[in-house]
């Protein structure tokens, strides 16, 4: 094996603890579980004929399903993930989740528009469908049979920034950062018309420079993004940004991307990790204090 | 324990399908290209809009908005019309009218305009001038 295909090998196979891979396995179903249960989906129902184009794997709805059959997919899959949390069923219960998220999110797709809001969880979500099951949720000495699903899972994420970089660069060029694009997306302010914060917007138009160094710094971090899959300490730096440029675009476009938020923290972080710094630090600041 | 060749094979087709459909420009939702803004934005756009008539002749803007989820991205099947079979407009205006008349509105016929935008910096504001153009009519939808 090549160094390159060696160092691919070692950072999508290499090994992760049990606990971590519990703690990313649950805030998976987790975040999937609030997605389905709170969506707008019921309000889905009316959608006229002439109005509805679902996607590929729901071809076979004539219309949209009624909001009594949109809510029960939303208890089944509501359930399906507190059970998975309990860990009842697991293998099963997560992929009844993932399946109920999959058939809401691609009917709220099912409007003409490619809605980008679920997908990097969906997709994210998918290794971990054939994920191993640890007992020993506690353990946290690295096993390497337990670290391909959250690496997969980080390499996706990766991946869904890089590409929007990337296509940023091939369908417009060095002009997405040069010309007025920032500045005149938010003028023109988000379609369909949703509430935005309009004095941040304001404020983010009035200084054309502004618009340009936004442009250049989301560019560089977008392509810049594989850098969190082979490089750990990076991971929270971007997720923190990266959860910054959403904040911004929900105030700016009214756009929803928490799926987003939700699911680079999740994956990105080693949260029993810090659970025990943290642990650790309180007794060495508690031992400092004690007398004597 | 290493990973079984079956999990590497699995991880490596998965991540396949998402390179392919990331590099090439593949849409199959929920596989995407992750294409996110990635037009370049200027002072002109153009957008579609549906209005309706009455029996009296009266158009009124279409104001998916104020509709339920259903209609509210009504814009993206206008914005395909130039490409559109007779069946499919014909079928999209049914929806807009339905939507109309469950709003309670008295609807003759469904208007569709292209509507030719410009966005300027006037006085600390922005100001957009809007030239609609008639594309097409459904009659009796």
């Amino acid at each position: 094996m090549t160094t390159v295909g060696k160092r691919l090998d070692d950072a999508l196979f290499g090994p992760e603890s049990a606990a971590r891979l519990w703690c990313a396995h649950t805030g998976l179903a987790v975040l999937i579980g609030l997605r389905v249960v709170l969506g707008p989906y019921r309000q889905l129902d009316p959608t006229p004929d002439g109005l509805f184009r679902p996607p590929w794997f729901l071809v076979w709805l004539s219309d949209m399903p009624s909001a009594t059959v949109i809510a029960a997919v939303q208890v089944v899959g509501g359930l399906a993930a507190a059970l998975f949390v309990a860990r009842r069923w697991p293998r099963a219960t997560f992929a009844v989740a993932w399946i109920a998220y999959l058939l809401l999110a691609g009917l709220r797709d099912a409007r003409g528009k490619i809605m980008h809001n679920d997908v990097l969880l969906l997709l994210a979500a998918v290794p971990f469908l054939a994920a191993p099951m640890p007992r020993e949720r506690r353990e946290r000495a690295p096993d390497a049979r337990y670290g391909w699903p959250i690496r997969t899972g980080i390499l996706v994420v990766a991946l869904g920034y890089f590409f929007a970089g990337y296509w940023k660069l091939v369908r417009s060029g060095l002009s997405w950062v040069t010309s007025e694009n920032v500045r005149l997306s938010i003028a023109w302010g988000p379609k369909p018309e949703v509430g935005r914060w309009d004095a941040f917007a304001d404020f983010v138009t009035s200084w054309p420079v502004l618009g340009v160094l936004i442009a250049a710094f989301t560019i560089a971090f977008e392509i810049s993004f594989p850098l969190a899959f082979f490089w750990a300490q990076a991971r929270v730096w971007y997720a923190a940004i990266a959860s910054s440029l959403h904040v911004a675009t929900y105030f700016l476009f009214g756009l929803d991307y928490w799926a987003w938020i939700g699911t680079l923290w999740v994956l990105f972080i080693d949260w029993p990790a810090v659970v025990v710094a943290v642990a650790q630090r309180r007794v060495r600041i508690a031992g400092a204090r004690a007398p004597g | 324990m290493t990973p079984t060749i079956r999990v590497r094979w699995f991880v490596g087709v998965f991540l396949g399908v998402v390179m392919l459909f990331g590099f090439v420009g593949f849409e199959a939702w929920p596989l995407t290209a992750f294409r996110l803004f990635s037009v370049a934005r200027d002072d002109t756009r153009t957008s579609w809009e549906a209005r309706t008539v009455d029996a009296a002749g009266v158009e009124t803007p279409f104001d998916q908005q104020d509709l339920p989820l259903g209609y509210r991205l009504a814009e993206w099947p206008l914005s395909e019309f130039p490409s559109s079979s007779d069946a499919t407009r014909a079928a999209v205006c049914r929806g807009i009218a339905k939507g109309a008349r469950d709003a309670g509105r008295d609807v003759a016929a469904v208007r569709v305009y292209r509507l030719r935008e410009r966005i300027d910096r006037v006085d600390d504001d922005w100001e957009v001038t809007t030239d609609p153009e008639l594309y097409h009519e459904c009659e009796h939808p």
